[in-house]
Parts: C-alpha cells; sequence; structure tokens
C-alpha cells in the first residue's frame, strides 16, 4: 500500500453550519427520541404516532443537510407508504372487532369499516413515526462518529468497537468479491434459466464461497491487527475526539420533555381515547 | 504464513477446555460473518417477496416460514465463535449492515436484529456455551425464529386476528429451525472442510473427524 500525499480521507469533515443535528454527539441523537420510540411501540391510537411523527419530520427537516434523495424519500416516498400500508393494513384487519363501526366503502366482496381503517392507520403511522424518530440520528451521523462515541462515552470496549467499524469498512469490498463469484458462476453455467427458482439456486450457490472468503480476508486482518499489538492495552488514543458537550444534554432534555408533551396532548382529550381500536 | 503464529500441534492437542474471553481473530471473523450475512439478507431483502407472497396466497401467515433466511447470521456466528454474546453480536452487526446498504424498512431492522440475536443467544446459554451439535443449531434457530415471529406479530400485525397469528408464530418457528438452525449447521460444516475455520474450534472439530476416518 503506497502513502500518497494529499488531504486526509479519515478526517473529522467539518459539520455544515446552520445544521445542528451534525454538531451534536451521535448518543445524544439516539437518547432524545428513545423514550418517544419506546411510546410509540405501545401506543394504540393514531393520535401519538402522527404527532411524534411531524414533531421528528421537521426536526429533520430543519436539523440536517438532507441529499435530494432523503428529501424524495421523506416528503414523497413515505407519505405514500403510509398510506399505501394504511389500506392493506385495514382490509387485512380482525373484521370481528371492526365490524360494529359504520361502514365506509362496500365494493362487492370487499368491506372497509371506519374502525378498520383507523387500526390500519395506527399501524402504519407507528412504523413511520419509529422509522422518522429513528431518522433524526440516522441522517446526521457517520458510522465512524457513532462508534468512537460508543466508545469514548458508552465504555463499549475499544476493541469490540473499532474492529465492528473495521469490518464495516469491508462492505465495498464484499460487494466486489459478490460480483466476482457471480460471474465464475456464470462463466460455468451454474442453475442457469430464468424464474425464481434458478434465481433462488444462484443465489443459494453464492452463500459459502462468499463466506470462506470473509473468512480468510478476516483472518489476515486479524492477524495484522495482533502483529500491531491491537488490543494489548487496556485505553487507546483515538484520532480524533467525540465530546459530550452542554447542547448534547440540553438536546436530550428538550427531546425528553417534547415526548412527555406529546403524550400528555395525545391521552387528554376523552374522545381520542374512545377511539381506541 | 499461518505457521510463525499457530502453536505446534501437540500443544493444540492437549490444550484445555477453550476459554469464554473473545481474542481479537473471534471479534474480527464475527464481524465479517455479521458483514457479509448482512450483504445476503440484503440480496434475499430483493428476493424473497414473491416466494413470500405465493406462501401467503396459500395460508395468510405462512409468509413467516422463509423468514429464517434473515436469522441464520445469529446462529452461524454463535455455532463458529463459540462465546457469550457471539449470536446477538453478529445478528446485530448484519442487520446493521443491510440496514446501511438499504433497505425497505430502514432503522427498524436493527431492532429486529437485536431482537433475533437474543432468541438464538438464549438457546446457546441454556447450553452453557459449550454444545454445538446439530439439535442445538436447529434449538438456536427456532429460538430466533419464536423471536421473530413475536416480534413481528407485536410490531407489523397488531390488527389481524389471533389465527393468523398463530399460524404466523408456528411457521417462524418451523422455518427458522430448519433454515437458520439446520443449514447454519450444514454451512458451518462446508465452511470448515475448506479449511477457512482451522483456528477455531468449530473447524477443528470437523477437520479432526474427517483425519481420523480417513485413517
Amino acid at each position: 500500500m503506497t502513502t500518497a500525499p494529499g488531504p486526509d480521507p479519515f478526517a473529522a469533515a467539518p459539520p455544515p453550519r446552520g445544521r445542528f443535528l451534525h454538531a451534536l454527539n451521535p448518543l445524544a441523537k439516539i437518547a432524545g427520541p428513545l423514550p418517544a420510540i419506546v411510546a410509540v411501540l405501545f401506543a394504540h391510537t393514531w393520535a401519538l404516532p402522527a404527532l411524534l411523527a411531524t414533531g421528528s419530520l421537521i426536526l429533520v427537516l430543519v436539523g440536517a443537510r438532507l441529499s435530494g434523495r432523503a428529501l424524495l424519500g421523506l416528503l414523497v416516498v413515505l407519505p405514500l407508504a403510509t398510506a399505501v400500508l394504511t389500506l392493506s393494513f385495514a382490509f387485512w384487519s380482525d373484521g370481528g372487532r371492526a365490524s360494529a363501526t359504520p361502514l365506509l366503502v362496500e365494493l362487492g366482496p370487499v368491506r372497509l369499516h371506519e374502525g378498520a381503517l383507523l387500526a390500519g392507520g395506527a399501524t402504519a403511522l407507528r412504523l413511520a413515526a419509529i422509522l422518522l424518530l429513528s431518522l433524526v440520528g440516522g441522517l446526521s451521523t457517520t458510522g465512524p462518529d457513532l462508534a468512537r462515541s460508543l466508545v469514548q462515552q458508552l465504555r463499549v470496549p475499544y476493541r469490540v468497537g473499532y474492529t465492528a467499524l473495521a469490518a464495516y469498512r469491508f462492505v465495498p469490498r464484499f460487494g466486489h468479491e459478490l460480483d466476482v463469484i457471480r460471474q465464475a458462476h456464470r462463466v460455468r453455467g451454474m442453475a442457469p434459466g430464468r424464474g425464481p427458482l434458478p434465481a433462488l439456486r444462484r443465489r443459494a450457490g453464492y452463500l459459502v464461497p462468499l463466506l470462506a472468503g470473509a473468512l480468510r480476508h478476516a483472518e489476515r486482518v486479524a492477524l495484522a491487527m495482533d502483529s500491531r499489538a491491537f488490543g494489548a492495552h487496556p485505553t487507546r488514543t483515538e484520532r480524533h475526539l467525540v465530546p459530550w458537550r452542554r447542547r448534547d444534554t440540553v438536546f436530550v432534555l428538550l427531546a425528553w420533555l417534547a415526548t412527555a408533551l406529546a403524550i400528555a396532548l395525545a391521552i387528554a382529550p376523552a374522545d381520542l381515547i374512545a377511539q381506541k381500536v | 504464513m499461518h505457521s510463525t503464529i499457530s502453536k505446534p500441534a501437540a500443544a493444540a492437542a492437549t490444550r484445555p477446555r477453550p476459554t469464554l474471553k473473545w481474542r481479537v481473530v473471534d471479534i474480527v471473523i464475527a464481524s465479517v460473518i455479521g458483514v457479509a450475512a448482512g450483504l445476503i439478507f440484503w440480496v434475499w431483502n430483493l428476493t424473497y417477496s414473491p416466494f413470500s407472497a405465493g406462501l401467503e396466497a396459500v395460508l395468510p401467515g405462512l409468509q413467516s416460514a422463509i423468514g429464517g433466511v434473515w436469522l441464520f447470521a445469529g446462529v452461524l456466528g454463535g455455532l463458529i465463535i463459540r462465546k457469550p454474546g457471539a449470536a446477538i453480536y453478529t445478528e446485530l452487526v448484519a442487520a446493521t449492515v443491510s440496514a446501511l446498504v438499504g433497505t425497505q424498512w430502514g432503522v427498524l431492522t436493527l431492532e429486529a436484529g437485536l431482537v433475533q440475536g437474543l432468541g438464538a443467544e438464549l438457546v446457546f446459554a441454556l447450553f452453557l456455551y459449550g454444545n454445538y451439535r446439530a439439535y442445538v443449531a436447529v434449538l438456536a434457530g427456532a429460538g430466533a425464529g419464536l423471536a421473530m415471529g413475536i416480534n413481528d406479530i407485536v410490531l407489523w400485525y397488531p390488527a389481524l386476528g389471533a389465527d393468523f397469528k398463530t399460524i404466523y408464530v408456528i411457521a417462524a418457528v418451523i422455518g427458522a429451525s430448519i433454515v437458520a438452525g439446520l443449514l447454519s449447521w450444514l454451512i458451518v460444516r462446508a465452511l470448515a472442510s475448506t479449511g477457512a475455520l482451522n483456528r477455531f474450534a468449530a473447524g477443528r472439530e470437523v477437520t479432526a473427524r474427517e483425519a481420523s476416518a480417513r485413517a
């Protein structure tokens, strides 16, 4: 491996201006939304997921630098997917409990009751809310910084944290290896033909070569790490620090406060409780 | 290359019961199995829907039988590494990688990975990390399948009927016992016979058996 002069590819990128989520500790962006995610898991009405989904959508739109693809996903794909999931969950849902509620649509054998639609909407909104809440951290955190903060603040053993990070850097390599295996199989004419069954047989055949190649590669990496005395000392110097600042504490407390407010708002009006399905 | 670091064969033969402490090579291999499995999950994410839809058309709920493909990472990691936490760690790394490469379920993949890894891990722990025979692998697969089934009916299908939920969980357990359990055990055997596992007890066991069969 040659060392070409030039900018350090592993240096910390300066956080984008005005996008405050990027300047927070990765753990703060997990700890803040976590109680909200737990609350959504136990929510039965649509009100709490809707409130939290909207809140986190605004937070992501304001606080994170988004690519065009991410914007498209958040503003077009996600609402569409929620609508589709609402309808499909509504049609699948337990007819017995919902059939007492008013009938909305009847198309031949298909009957859609209001209760079924509400239950479907609640389930779809729960999934959307969990996704959006986890995107608060997900869209503004890089993997290496998350690993660093896990090691520096949460005291995850650095032997595990940095090894996982090294393994993640293998992903492009495995993509390439999968391509090579695929081509080798094609050259040898393994499981030719079209349709799902030959495709499945082809894909099953990639498993053992891919894993054996991965293990051999990993063994070489482990040897290289051992020979550099990785893990010999209880502590380790850091390439750069990911500190926990006062603004991280403020963010977490504000997020918890907002969650508590959303829960209070969602359960306060009696008519919303009556809609519990 | 390996001869410079591996111990003489005589020392390896008299070595006492392997420790449960993780070596660097254990962490790297577990991570790499996780990463490779994550890529396989990603391929499966693009492939599974016709199979799932076909099973669902036969009997709603039956589609969970093929979910076992997403559970093999934990069982495989546990079978190869043979250390506490290996199943959870591998399944979680695999889930993380498939989420980072891009799945239709986004970050929910991580939660699923954690729960499913726990299901397999508990079975290995029940056998005190000392038994890695085929039936333990099948049970670990069943544990992961049970965890997946319960997780999915709570998170994805809360509004569906009890019949669907029962079928879903039972199919998940049976499918996972075969796909994640038995298949992982067969994969370990296939990998061991390539020689890729020679630094692990899992590999030495198979090569010793083959050597004695030849003798």
